[in-house]
């Protein structure tokens, strides 16, 4: 019998974020993919199966903000949850408004990982 | 008489005129006492009286005259009487002595009368004036010896010449003018331009009189001439001088102002007489007299650019007193200046603050210019420079420098703090998630300890890259640190003064320093230690901004201490130190500041760490901090700078 865990894909080119945290969100049930840079995630074949993105902000090459431009002129509708190390008080709204679902400042609790999950998936 | 007599040389004619005056008395004798007594032969005696008289003085006349009368009574006893009675040669012989004594007395009166002439007309070639006597048909008649020196002339060249068109007169009015003046009043004054006997002209102040015979006819012109070439080529330079003074004056760029100090220099000197002796403490001691000083400045004239400098209509405006254009703030300047004319040196500048007669404010840099001593002072230049436009520049300057200091400081705080909170809150995260799936996985059942396990693992891991960072940021200061150069600690402190001073004026804080002179160099990096300073004293303004019950004052000390090293303190009246914390203050991120990020102290305290220094606060009594360092003065001065040991970082 299989499950199907929607997947979660982690882009962080911090290789300790990469480390941690799929374990945790496979914990709250989703089933989760690392990629070290956003041009990595675009050319996977995870892309396609994605439904929800945990993205750093500040990465070297293509930045977050920059892979979430991307992936809406290549008409994909994955929802984003930002993290960042470097956060200050305009970025969280900034993100938001640009139609990101939450922005984590690093580093973040579980519940608040959780809740922006939740968020992302529609459930209440 | 002997022609010879008009020879040359007067030794000669004399000669002759003795040798005629005895052949004369030889012959008049034998002739007188070969003749019978009838004939009055020795009346011819006068003659050889008056001749000798050309050549004999006084006492000479009267001893010719003696021998001639024994010669005729001689001749009386020698001459036969022939026919005639005794008596009528007697009577032929008193007549004879009778005669030969009067012409004696005639020829002394005479000779005394023509000794008085010479001497007087010796008198006249003794003066330094020039003198000569021309007739009404200006013949020269007499030359005197000013004369030959002032025109070359020789007297026998110029006796008998016309003097007009000998000397070339130049009149300064018609000579007609002149004659008809002389004829009525007897005399004329006036500057005449002779030329000489070598071609150059001489001016001279020249003086006529008319000389007049005893039936007031004129007779001959004395005149009287001065050579005036010099006086007038010295007046005519001295007018040229002036003349260009006043030019230079009247159209220099500067401010010049001709002032009349000498009834403050009167007031001065009465002080002195009253035993005055240390005028700087008097003044100080009595302003009112520096006050009363002012209204006895006479300004004697301002030139064109004074006018334009304050303002004026005209330099009538300003010619009446210096207190139209005086501040309160010129007063201190104004008794500088009584001090240099009290100590008598030669010049005086400061710098103060004028106004103009709208009431514009001016900064400005006076210098003043005493003349030579001794001089009563009523002729002192004063100039004024407007430095008011560079002086806002040098404020707006040290205003700007403030400003990038400040930012400077801000923004490296900034990107230091965001870099190393970027860094450290990566590994952070990591050991967070990885807590929180470890408790996750220790809360189940049965709890899976093997993947708890795991995740401790890793955050060890992500502790140890944590402590890799702040190791990274060490690096990464200790390869920016320290150039090493000599810093002269005093030059240091006046430097970061001039930066801070604006940002001082505007928080009313008043900085005192007290240096220490000749201070050794202390060894460094320059641009460290002053962002120390400007730290500490931006920490000292910062505490005083809320303080208005007491004075805000901001002191800096250097001083040398007992190792030898070099201390600077930076004391403040402000909020002080919390007793409980002082230990704390250098701690990184330790802050009192609401805005402070607590970095400030920390870096200082590294940065005079690294320096072999120490850095150290104390609580100012009775209010306010003192915050203090010392740096080591250089140990080796023979060592090049590049072969000391690394400094330590942090």
């Amino acid at each position: 019998m299989m499950i199907v865990h929607p997947l979660v894909s982690v882009v962080d080119d911090d290789e300790s974020v990469r480390e941690s945290l799929p374990d945790l969100l496979r914990e709250f049930g989703y089933s989760a993919q690392v990629f070290s840079s956003a041009e990595e995630f675009l050319s996977s074949e995870y892309l396609d199966r994605t439904s929800c993105l945990i993205l750093d902000v500040a990465m070297p090459g293509m930045t977050g903000p920059e892979l979430q431009e991307e992936l809406t002129r290549r008409s994909y509708r994955i929802p984003v949850v930002f993290i960042t190390a470097q956060g200050t008080e305009s970025t969280r709204p900034n993100m938001l408004a640009h139609g990101a679902v939450e922005c984590l400042s690093k580093p973040f609790s579980d519940v608040a990982l959780l809740g922006a999950l939740n968020l992302a998936f529609g459930v209440s | 008489m002997d022609d010879n007599a008009t020879s040359p040389t007067a030794v000669t004619s004399r000669t002759y005129l003795v040798l005629s005056v005895v052949v004369i008395a030889i012959g008049t004798f034998i002739f007188d006492a070969i003749t019978p007594s009838k004939f009055v032969i020795a009346v011819l005696y006068v003659g050889v009286v008056l001749l000798s008289a050309r050549f004999l003085q006084t006492r000479g006349i009267v001893l010719v005259s003696f021998g001639c009368m024994a010669l005729t009574l001689l001749a009386h006893f020698l001459t036969p009487y022939g026919d005639y009675l005794e008596t009528i040669s007697i009577s032929n012989r008193v007549i004879s002595l009778a005669a030969i004594g009067v012409a004696a007395l005639l020829a002394v009166q005479s000779r005394s009368q023509e000794m008085i002439l010479r001497e007087q007309a010796g008198l006249l070639d003794l003066t330094h004036d020039t003198i000569f006597v021309r007739d009404m048909k200006d013949v020269i008649t007499y030359w005197n010896r000013g004369a030959e020196e002032l025109y070359g002339w020789k007297k026998a060249e110029a006796i008998g010449r016309i003097s007009h068109h000998l000397m070339h007169t130049i009149f300064p009015q018609p000579l007609e003018a002149i004659m008809g003046e002389l004829r009525r009043i007897g005399r004329w004054e006036g500057e005449l331009v002779h030329t000489r006997k070598d071609g150059t002209q001489a001016i001279v102040a020249s003086r006529w009189s008319l000389q007049k015979d005893a039936h007031d006819v004129p007779v001959a012109i004395l005149e009287t001439n001065n050579d005036i070439s010099d006086r007038k080529r010295a007046e005519d330079a001295l007018r040229e001088s002036e003349r260009r003074y006043r030019s230079i004056f009247r159209t220099a760029g500067v401010s010049i102002w001709e002032e009349d100090f000498s009834q403050i220099k009167a007031a001065i000197d009465e002080l002195r007489a009253q035993g005055v002796e240390d005028f700087r403490a008097y003044f100080a001691a009595h302003p009112e007299f520096v006050r009363k000083s002012i209204s006895c400045a006479k300004v004697v004239d301002v030139n064109d650019a004074t006018v334009e400098l304050f303002k004026a209509q005209s330099k009538d405006e300003l010619l009446h007193s210096l207190d139209t254009v005086f501040t309160s703030e010129t007063l201190e300047a104004f008794a500088g200046e009584l001090i240099a004319v009290a100590e008598e040196r030669p010049h005086f500048s400061a710098e103060t603050n004028l106004q103009t007669l709208k009431g514009d404010k001016l900064t400005v840099l006076f210098a003043i210019t005493f003349p030579p001593r001794p001089s009563r002072l009523d002729r002192v230049l004063v100039t004024i420079t407007d430095i008011t436009e560079r002086k806002r520049a040098e404020e707006a300057l040290h205003e700007a420098q403030a400003e990038l200091a400040h930012v400077t400081r801000v923004t490296t705080m900034n990107a230091l703090t965001s870099s190393i909170a970027h860094e450290v809150s990566q590994p952070l995260s990591a050991i967070v998630s990885n807590g929180y799936t470890g408790l996750r996985w220790l809360d189940r059942q049965p709890p899976n300890l093997e993947g708890a396990r795991r995740k401790f693992e890793q955050m060890v891991g992500d502790g140890h890259r944590a402590g890799e960072v702040i190791g990274r940021v060490r690096a990464l200061l200790k390869k920016t640190a320290t150039v090493r150069e000599c810093v002269d600690v005093t030059e240091l402190i006046r430097d970061t003064a001039a930066v801070v001073h604006n940002e001082m004026l505007r928080n009313g804080i008043l900085l005192r320093t007290e240096l220490a002179r000749e201070l050794p160099p202390v060894v460094g990096d320059r641009v460290q230690v002053q962002q120390v300073l400007l730290n500490l004293m931006m920490n000292g303004i910062d505490a005083m901004k809320e303080v208005t019950e007491r004075p805000r004052e901001l002191w800096i000390r250097s001083y040398l201490d007992e190792s030898g090293a070099v201390g600077v303190a930076v004391q403040d009246t402000g909020v002080g130190l919390d007793p409980n914390n002082v230990d704390r203050l250098f701690e990184a991120f330790y802050t009192t500041k609401p805005e402070g990020m607590g970095m400030g102290l920390a870096i200082c305290h590294s940065i005079i760490k690294a320096h072999g220094g120490r850095l150290g606060a104390s609580p100012n009594q009775p209010c306010g901090a003192v915050f203090e360092f010392s740096l080591p003065p250089q140990r080796d001065e023979t060592a090049p700078a590049g072969n000391t040991r690394p400094m330590p970082v942090l």
